[in-house]
């Protein structure tokens, strides 16, 4: 902090938030798909004019990174050949995007002629004319059938659109009314947080605002580095599964803390898939930031600085580092994903490693968005494509000091939530039968990983019997929310065709899958109808475990029993927790119990 | 020193060893594997009472202190896959 005066210092650096935070607010006002003013499946960030991260913002942290090179992109393709009002379209998932559906606007900040800043922003537009509806796309052989593609483009030519090229891109999607929203959407938010950056700069004079981003990132390297400086050198592993059929795939990480620098290894992961689930390596970079950036730096700002400090190694052709042409319309809920929670875990371990950073740690959280897209016609005879939002409300790891937060949302997006039923249904020609917290799905331990939920619904007043709906569900042979500490994993997720609902799903609510129906089918990949008389169930992961269930005290499971979070089974067999007839826990048998498993564990075989 | 909320490390003057937090127990030397002497019990995935159904042949792995029972550390893992090691460097 040398030589500006600390009070504008800190006066700018809050007026970069609020930049952000407005461009947010329009992004989402203008938006008209639920994925993103619902689930806030969205992101918005500031960049100094070299494409670096000046202020990253709320929404999915796997952007920050990746927005970034897609700035850098933009500076090398079209140098000295990028105007004041130009706007560009990047969703190359082998240039710097996640993956197509994802497109990014990055727009040059201009003052007086000179390019300052940029903007960029991303939503997960409502098509991109992938083979699938929606862009999830467990259909794509190769990139080359997951739609629109562009490794950068010039979509707005001095602040006048370029209709033919908006047009050509409009051509290439389905409901090109919508994705041109979701487009003008984000033109927007560049406009507004290009406008908020230029009052700031106009007030306080260029050379100030340029100095004081200067010491923004400068401030953050200087205090991540002094945090990893306090956490224990070592070296911290974990490992992800996934699968597709039965192509089992898995992301593995070794994480290595040595004095102020941190180093992911993701050697020993698998090798690419021939399925969508793979990613590229800014995909990766962006997956092991995510979690890296609220769990290390919450008091940090996230730029630059964060960046300097770590290495990642992730070999190429692997499942974390794929070589074109392979799919990747799955990796945000696929490898990236697994990168996120990977990186989540050793995070967690080498928080719990620390006397003073011990309460920071938490076991992993939501690991595993289900991404199910619906798609038909709806009650208003439109076309309708989207998200089950439901993906976004998550649920909370267990913290070292507390429970996972049931239904608690996740750690790479601060702000994600899901829509309430009746919007949903507005939306799609659907009825749900529930939509309620799913008992024993938090990983059990001292603190119990938060729950996740489950729900079913069926066609409702459909003008074509129903709709069709795709499911991207790698993981739902392996739970994905380590626990952390001794604590145990969350569940894993489901994705169940019912077939022949009783009663169309009338009358009392069901409590299992094999009660609303004659017949269920697990479904985890591909495109099924919801029609006639069919239905859909899909529960989702709990929140991983912290510390021994032994060691939860016993009036804590018996609340957890009481309110339907724990069922008894597990009350016994993994707290060592015995409920008597009138639902109460019995202290002396319970105690009983816990010493019969604790003689148990002594007694097994040595590792 | 801490090396988990179920795991500490005291150096003595033969080197480091890694010790129960809970009862003391000796397990091994601060840069090896200390899950070699610990209990191990390895029960399907699928044994875990609730939404628990998972693929075939995925084992949790649960490492104990052979001296109390206290729990040390969970891990997901097919068969034959290594045991995730987490060590502090000294």
């Amino acid at each position: 902090m040398n030589q500006m005066d600390p009070i504008t210092f800190s006066i700018i650096r809050h007026r970069l938030y609020r930049v952000v935070d407005e461009a947010v607010i329009t992004l989402k006002n203008v938006s008209g798909s639920a994925i993103t003013n619902e689930g806030h499946d969205l992101m918005v960030s500031l960049y100094r004019a070299d494409g670096s991260l000046l202020m990253g913002g709320v929404g999915f942290l796997h952007h920050l990174t990746s927005a970034a090179e897609a700035c850098k992109a933009i500076i090398r393709r079209f140098a000295g050949r990028i105007a004041e009002g130009d706007v560009f379209m990047l969703n190359d998932p082998y240039t710097a995007a996640l993956h197509t559906s994802d497109v990014y606007l990055v727009s040059p900040i201009h003052h007086q002629g000179k390019l300052v800043a940029w903007s960029a922003c991303f939503v997960h537009v409502y098509d991109i004319g992938a083979t699938n509806p929606g862009g999830f796309c467990p259909d794509a052989q190769n990139i080359y059938t997951e739609g629109f593609s562009s490794p950068g483009m010039r979509i707005v030519s001095r602040g006048e659109i370029l209709e033919d090229v908006m047009d050509t891109f409009l051509n290439m999607v389905r409901s090109p009314d919508m994705v041109a929203l979701d487009i003008n959407s984000m033109i927007a938010c560049n406009n507004v947080a290009r406008a908020r950056m230029l009052a700031l700069i106009e007030k306080y004079g260029y050379d100030t605002v340029d100095e004081a981003c200067r010491l923004l990132i400068e401030q953050s390297e200087t205090r991540l580095r002094a945090r990893l400086r306090e956490l224990p050198d070592g070296q911290w592993q974990s490992r992800q599964y996934m699968s597709v059929g039965d192509d089992t795939r898995k992301v593995c990480l070794t994480m290595t803390k040595r004095d102020d620098t941190l180093t992911f290894d993701f050697t020993g992961s698998s090798p690419q898939t021939p399925h969508s689930i793979n990613c590229t390596k800014w995909a990766s970079l962006g997956g092991l930031f995510a979690p890296l950036f609220p769990l290390l730096c919450y008091d940090i700002t996230w730029n630059e600085g964060v960046i300097r400090p770590i290495t990642m190694i992730a070999p190429e052709g692997s499942i974390v580092n794929c070589t074109r042409p392979a799919p990747v319309s799955v990796a945000t809920v696929g490898a990236i994903q697994s990168v996120n929670n990977a990186a989540c875990s050793t995070i967690g371990k080498m928080l719990n490693a620390s006397e003073k950073y011990a309460q920071e740690a938490t076991a992993v959280w939501h690991a595993n968005h289900f991404a199910v897209f619906l798609f038909g016609r709806n009650q208003y005879q439109r076309q309708s494509i989207g998200i089950l939002t439901e993906t976004f409300a998550g649920a909370g790891g267990a913290r070292s000091f507390a429970d996972g937060i049931e239904v608690g949302g996740e750690i790479p997006n601060p702000i994600s939530r899901m829509a309430n039923v009746e919007t949903v249904e507005n939306t799609f020609p659907i009825r749900y039968l529930f939509r309620r917290r799913l008992a024993d799905s938090g990983g059990a331990g001292r603190y119990r990983g938060g729950v996740g939920m489950e729900l079913a619904f069926v066609p409702h007043d459909a003008p074509d019997g129903g709709i069709h709906y795709v499911v991207s569900g790698k993981g739902a042979r392996f739970p994905m929310s380590e626990g952390l500490g001794a604590g145990l994993p969350g569940s894993p997720n489901a994705y169940i065709r019912i077939k022949d609902v009783h009663g169309n799903g009338s009358g009392s609510v069901p409590g299992s899958p094999d009660q609303i129906g004659a017949e269920i089918q697990a479904v985890d990949w591909g495109v099924f109808p919801l029609m006639g008389n069919d239905g859909l169930y899909v529960r989702w992961n709990g929140g991983g475990g912290y510390g021994d269930p032994l060691t939860r005290p016993i009036a804590e499971v018996e609340h957890d029993v009481i309110s339907g979070l724990v069922s008894r089974e597990a009350a016994n067999s993994v707290y060592g927790v015995v409920m008597d007839a009138s639902g109460k826990a019995d202290a002396v048998r319970s105690q009983s119990a816990r010493d019969a498993i604790r003689n148990t564990r002594r007694q097994a075989k040595r590792g | 020193m801490r090396l988990s909320n179920t795991l500490n490390i005291e150096k003595h003057a033969g080197g480091a060893r890694i010790v129960c937090s809970a009862c003391n127990k000796d397990f091994a030397a601060a840069d090896s594997s200390w899950k070699q002497a610990a209990a191990l019990i390895e029960q399907p995935a699928n044994d875990l009472p609730g939404p628990y159904r998972t693929g075939q042949g995925l084992l949790l792995r649960q490492f104990s202190c052979p001296g109390c029972g206290a729990l040390l550390d969970t891990e997901l893992a097919l068969p034959g896959d290594p045991y995730l090691e987490d060590r502090i460097f000294l």
